[in-house]
């Protein structure tokens, strides 16, 4: 609680005391009785402030000489002016009062405030947790690339392997972004002058690297292995999405950490052969379902995925 | 003041010419080269060279991986961030995948094979070389953090011109026409000064610079080398060769002031074959039996079944006592022994009836053929050859002695005669290779204030330190792991140093800078290997570049290690040598104390002064981090009223030298040590003015041991970060100790101890359905505190130093740290060594009081720390009856160590080289995280992943025992340290667990801890004296 530094108590007491029961004739300094409001005295104080034009500390310290000096504030006035600061109806007024600071609604409107702050603080939380999670701030998530590669064309028309490009899946953690070299392959002789592909032939020729836009990205203390997934028959799908149907590369999958652990506490709804891992369109064998075909490849490669926090965090 | 203003006027007038300089310090403000040299440090001019210039594979790879780690900087929600492939990809690299390459470390005179492992073209992580008998995998502390050196980022990063940073290309010039001029005068008042490294490379170079300069000289100078284990050798047999010792093959050894174990050339092999004679599984099993005479306690004295405290300069009698107990009667040793009975070695009569002289010498006889004496580096010629003696008298050559042909260097001349030379004028260039004896050359040389007299100075050195501060110039040199070279391990067999990375800092190599100073056919030093190589191989053609492939994958070359002599003992000249030798000298007193100068265990000559790990290091057996001192007996102390921390003046012939105490029990009474390597006044911000410099004390004649010291009380204090400051145990068993006839005992009874009690659980775990159950067991036994595996442990874990200050608060952050006790009494005690990391308690206290479930029970058993939920409330750690948890308390990775509780204000970032050795497998932890020991979690998950990936579809992913070796067990050269599944009963760790010494640390808390400690034994003979201890 905040108080004032000179205020004697017993004196403070006493004339709050006058204030409620409006007895004492005296002049009294209406500073005081904000005072013992506590807390509610500085904003008031403010809004004094405000009001007179005066400085915040100079009404505090009653050196303010609108209150005290020019109006000579009897105990009825100060009733006034701090009753109607606080909401509380003046007994002895003899003609209708004209708030000062606070109008007769000030209840409302204080209610209001309370109501749609909590209101606002509940918005913000619901809206930090739809916007705030990957599912929102990542999914959709489609950079343009300085060279427009369609993996729709070359995955999906053309049939080629996700592991052409991608080498390394099936061995290391990462699943390699192809260098120029894989690129030049075939562009040496394909399209070989497109305007299109003047990155590529740049970087093929001065040696610097292209600069691809990363898509998928998992925080630094993940640490995600392509490898035990792809070779486990965890399918490029599952995380990736269709990229064989896309020309833009879109971020498909929230890879948010409830994500990753719905499938780490149910492969079976993801399981496929390891040999069909690439395999775009693979479905599972007729007459049985994901769950029910997952199961079976759960048990037969005993498929006992991680769920403790060492197994991606270290 | 006015001194300060007008000089501001000036170099306002010079250079500003708004007429307004501000000035950040009085250094800054003189234009000192000093300050000229930080500037350079800061922007090193050796980065932009290298973005201009042409960029080959090594050079790309360290600057892609800079760039991405840049690129993750900028923006906030959706930071874009570049994927930068290869344009090209070189044939190796496989991104992900760490790969390992064999090389080498040089180092006082030996080369250590190791096996370096590289992400993405940079080093991170050295081990040994698993293919080398010198290492078998194993490694030391030094090897461990040599890696921190080559991203040290206070290296020199330029060449220097009297001071000012210039370039190669205006070295070159120079070189080119000062060495022409040189060669034309035959070499006439050129030397060169090298560390000692025997380098077939080198020694083509050093034909060649014969030839082509005659007169040129070479010297070489280490602070510390075997010169009297050499001439002892050369001393005892004909032809003379270099001893080796064969641990594992002995069953009785005394150590006469030798730490063989510790800070003698191949301590890691000695070690390794000493703990193999100590694997004691059944009741039938015998185990070495080890004594020691020492003045101060090192590692073997703590393995020790009996240890004898003797001043160092006392050592000489004991050994004449002993010698002539041994060897009179014997057909190799009547001579000396006769000798040795007239001489004054050990005529005092105070070893008539030592049980030391005569129950020593009785149980060396009692196992001829199977025993070892072996004398310290310390020690005089002569104790080397009587105890080489009594290891042929004994019979034991070629069983746990072999003597290696150790063939003509070429010959080089001392220290000593360089400074003579220059003193006589006749010496007008200097090159300096390496080394730093501006402060590590004997005191009364004054090799400092020599250099000024020589016209020019050239050094070649990692850092711009004391020698370099008068050099004329200054080169900085290329780190091991940066250069081509070749250098002979212990047994002489010819390793190969091969580059893993582009020199950071455009180094270069002493082959390279002598291949042009001898106008070479070749400068390149890769060129300059092959050359040797084909000269030492004596290979053609196809057969030499499949050998030379094979000996650059492997690290060493089969066969070409220096062939085992015969010895001949040479009984006469020995008995001369005693016959001539002056008496031993007078004991030391409190008036003439005896100085011993030591190796350090963690700096060692002060070459890795710079290197924070090392500084933070505690020394074993002092647990002493950041500072050397001198150690007193507790008698010697109070002869003096010194207590630990104290400032005492030691003053040996005139030399001063003021220096921390510290008070140590079984020191020797009256012989203090000091060590080498501390008070460095011109090294990078960690090793600059830390500690002492013993140096100042040291001369030619008394390198090792000096007699006559005073030392007087200064009355000021010096605070000192021992990171232990109890030496009992408090009456808990936290060492179990057994003798040996008690653990035959125990082999035989039925009864065991449950180490993991099954009463009341108050504390409950997820149940443990892993396929695995990881667990530890740590062998008391072999044990012998050497280190290695901390700094393995803080180079694989990235863990950071957190400097003196925070040490003295108890802060320090290693996983794995060793506890030191003693028992017995203050006198005469004993010495054990614990390794203590996580227990990983099944019953985890620290699991419970978490209120943000960071730390966490995985189904496999291990206590995981989660550091992105941590929120820094330290339950934890308070409630962890093993101490293990460790604290971030500041953000130590990304602020300077002086500069911790600037908050906010204090620099931000980590040097750019110093992110390069981060093991990218393990997150670097910052400010208000707990972490702890994980046992390698990310080794453990690598293993379990290649076992899955390896099983595919199949079902058969069980992780083979042996796979996983957690980074402290690896690198434990002693291998006291063994990681497997619990869950497997034929698992090596299994198996430990089920013998009758394993016990768990605290297991009265029931806390189930998965690392468990098999109890240390003694195995004392039963006819000497109880060393100070009650035994049951």
């Amino acid at each position: 609680m905040w108080r004032h530094a000179n205020a004697d108590p017993r004196e403070v007491s006493k004339k709050h005391q006058n204030y409620f029961l409006d007895t004492a004739q005296e002049p009294i300094n209406i500073h005081n009785n904000l005072l013992v409001m506590g807390g509610l005295v500085p904003a008031s104080g403010l809004l004094c402030a405000i009001v007179h034009e005066r400085g915040l500390f100079s009404c505090l310290a009653g050196s303010c000489e609108v209150c005290v000096q020019s109006n000579a504030v009897t105990a009825a006035a100060s009733n006034r002016v701090c009753g109607a600061a606080f909401g509380i109806p003046d007994r002895e007024a003899k003609e209708p009062f004209v708030p000062l600071i606070f109008s007769k609604g000030a209840d409302l409107w204080l209610g209001r405030v309370v109501v749609g702050g909590v209101l606002s603080a509940i918005a913000s939380i619901a809206g930090l947790y739809y916007y705030g999670p990957p599912e929102y701030t990542r999914v959709g998530y489609a950079p343009t690339q300085p060279v427009p590669f369609s993996h729709e064309q070359h995955a999906g028309r053309l049939g080629m392997s996700c592991l052409y490009c991608h080498t390394g899946v099936e061995e290391t953690p990462v699943a390699k972004i192809p260098p120029t070299q894989v690129c030049m392959n075939c562009h040496q002789l394909i399209k070989a002058d497109s305007p299109k592909l003047d990155l590529l032939r740049k970087s093929w020729s001065t040696n610097e690297p292209m600069k691809w836009q990363r898509v998928h990205k998992t925080p630094d203390y993940v640490l995600f292995n392509h490898s035990v997934h792809v070779q486990r028959g965890v399918g490029c799908v599952s995380c990736h999405g269709k990229v064989n149907e896309m020309p833009v590369v879109v971020h498909d999958k929230p890879l948010s950490m409830g994500w990753c652990l719905n499938c780490h506490r149910h492969p079976e709804d993801h399981l496929r052969p390891p040999s069909e891992a690439t395999n775009f369109a693979w479905q599972p064998p007729e007459g049985r379902s994901q769950q029910d075909y997952g199961q079976f490849l759960k048990e037969h490669a005993r498929i006992a995925p991680p769920e403790h926090c060492a197994g991606c965090h270290r | 003041m006015k001194d300060a203003n007008k000089a501001k006027r000036t170099i306002a007038d010079q250079s500003a010419p708004t007429g307004v300089t501000y000035w950040r310090s009085l250094d800054e403000l003189g234009d000192t080269p000093a300050f000229r040299e930080w500037v350079n440090e800061r922007f090193p001019r050796s980065m932009r060279e290298l973005l201009d210039g042409a960029i080959d594979r090594r050079q790309f790879l360290y600057l892609m991986a800079a760039s991405l780690g840049l690129a993750g900087l900028s923006g906030c929600r959706r930071p874009e961030i570049e994927a930068l492939p290869y344009s090209k990809p070189p044939e190796e690299v496989i991104p992900g995948l760490p790969t390992f390459y064999a090389t080498a470390m040089p180092r006082n005179g030996l080369a250590v094979p190791v096996l370096v492992e590289s992400h993405e073209g940079r080093p991170t992580k050295i081990e040994g070389n698993p293919r080398h008998p010198d290492s078998e995998g194993t490694s030391d502390c030094f090897a461990q953090a040599s890696v921190l050196d080559l991203y040290d980022p206070d290296r020199s990063r330029s060449v220097l011109h009297n001071g000012v940073p210039s370039n190669w290309a205006e070295y070159d010039t120079f070189a080119t026409d000062h060495f022409a001029k040189a060669r034309a005068s035959r070499g006439r008042g050129l030397s060169i000064l090298a560390e000692d490294i025997p380098s077939p490379a080198l020694n083509l170079l050093r034909a060649h610079l014969k030839l082509a300069m005659s007169e040129a000289r070479w010297f070489t100078y280490e602070p510390i080398s075997g010169t009297n284990v050499l001439a002892g050798s050369a001393l005892a047999f004909d032809p003379p060769g270099r001893p080796r010792y064969f641990l594992d093959r002995a069953a009785i050894v005394l150590a006469l002031d030798s730490d063989f174990l510790g800070l003698e050339d191949e301590g890691g092999r000695q070690l390794r074959g000493f703990s193999a004679a100590r694997q004691v599984k059944s009741a039938t099993d015998s185990m070495n039996r080890l004594y020691a005479v020492e003045s101060r306690y090192s590692l073997t004295g703590g393995m020790a079944d009996h240890r004898f405290r003797l001043a160092s300069s006392q050592v000489i009698a004991y050994v004449a006592a002993l010698a002539k107990r041994v060897l009179a009667g014997t057909p190799e040793g009547e001579t000396i022994a006769s000798a040795l009975a007239q001489s004054r070695l050990a005529s005092t009569g105070r070893w008539q009836d030592s049980p030391w002289v005569n129950e020593v010498a009785a149980d060396l006889k009692a196992n001829a053929g199977g025993s070892l004496i072996i004398a310290g580096r310390h020690q005089p010629p002569l104790v080397h050859a009587l105890a080489h003696a009594m290891n042929v008298a004994l019979g034991n050559v070629d069983k746990t002695f072999e003597l290696r042909e150790v063939p003509p260097e070429p010959s080089s001349a001392s220290l000593v005669e360089l400074v003579r030379a220059i003193e006589q004028g006749q010496i007008e260039t200097l090159l300096i290779l390496g080394g730093n004896p501006a402060y590590n050359a004997p005191a009364e040389l004054d090799f400092a204030g020599s250099l000024k007299q020589v016209k020019t100075t050239i050094r070649l050195g990692l850092h711009a330190d004391e020698t370099s501060s008068g050099a004329t110039w200054h080169l900085p040199a290329a780190h091991y792991l940066e250069s081509w070279g070749d250098a002979r391990a212990s047994d002489g067999s010819v390793l190969a140093i091969q580059p893993l990375i582009e020199p950071l800092f455009g180094g270069r190599t002493a082959l390279e800078i002598v291949a042009r100073l001898s106008a070479f056919e070749t400068t390149s030093a890769r060129e300059l290997v092959r050359l040797a190589f084909r000269q030492h191989s004596g290979l053609k053609d196809a057969e030499l570049d499949v050998a030379w492939q094979k000996f650059l994958h492997e690290g060493w070359r089969e066969g070409s290690a220096y062939p085992v002599l015969k010895p001949r003992l040479q009984a006469d000249k020995i008995a001369a040598a005693v016959a001539k030798s002056p008496p031993t000298p007078v004991p030391p007193t409190a008036e003439s104390l005896e100085l011993v100068f030591e190796r350090d265990a963690t700096v060692d000559d002060g070459r890795f002064a710079n290197n924070g790990w090392l500084q933070e290091l505690p020394d074993p057996i002092t647990k002493l981090a950041w500072d050397n001192a001198v150690v007193l007996s507790p008698k010697t102390a109070d002869a003096f009223h010194v207590s630990t921390g104290d400032v005492v003046s030691l003053d040996l012939a005139g030399r001063t030298v003021e220096v921390a105490a510290l008070v140590l029990p079984g020191q020797a009474d009256f012989s203090v040590s000091l060590s080498l390597g501390y008070g460095r006044t011109v090294a990078g911000r960690v090793g600059r003015g830390v500690g002492f410099n013993a140096y100042a004390l040291r001369t030619t004649a008394a390198p090792d041991i000096a007699i006559g010291l005073k030392l007087a009380r200064t009355g000021r204090r010096h605070p000192l970060a021992c990171t232990q400051d109890h030496f009992t145990m408090q009456g808990r068993d936290l060492v179990r100790e057994l003798t040996l006839e008690e653990s035959r005992r125990l082999a035989t009874s039925t009864e065991r101890e449950d180490a993991t009690k099954t009463s009341t659980d108050l504390i409950t775990h997820p149940p443990l359905t892993g396929e695995h159950q990881w667990g530890m067991v740590i062998d008391l036994n072999k044990c012998v505190g050497c280190n290695a595996c901390t700094i393995a442990c803080q180079s694989e874990n990235n863990i950071p130093i957190v400097g003196k200050d925070e040490v003295i608060r108890g802060r320090e952050m290693h996983w794995i740290r060793i506890d030191r006790y003693f028992s017995g009494t203050a006198d005469e005690p004993e010495l054990v060594h614990q390794p203590v990391a996580c227990v990983q308690c099944e019953s985890a206290p620290c699991e419970v009081v978490c209120p943000v479930n960071a730390t966490v029970h995985s189904d496999e058993g291990l206590n995981v720390q989660v550091y992105s939920r941590c929120i820094g409330t330290r339950y934890c750690l308070n409630n962890c009856p093993y101490k293990v948890r460790r604290f971030n308390f500041f953000n130590y990775n990304e602020r300077p160590l002086d500069q911790l509780r600037l908050g906010p204000l204090a620099e931000k970032g980590m040097a750019e080289t110093l992110k390069m050795q981060k093991n990218p497998d393990v997150t670097v932890r910052i400010r208000g995280v707990m972490e702890k020991c994980t046992y390698c979690v990310q080794r453990i998950e690598r293993a379990k992943i290649g076992a899955k990936v390896e099983a595919g579809a199949s079902g058969n992913t069980a992780v083979v025992d042996g796979t996983i070796v957690p980074a402290c067990a690896q690198a434990c050269p002693a291998r006291a340290i063994v990681f497997g599944d619990i869950s497997d009963p034929e698992s090596r760790v299994s198996k430990l667990k089920a013998e009758p010494r394993d016990y768990a640390l605290l297991g009265e808390l029931n806390t189930r801890p998965r690392t468990t400690y098999l109890a240390r034994l003694r195995n004392p003979n039963p006819n000497m004296p109880a060393a100070g201890r009650e035994r049951a």
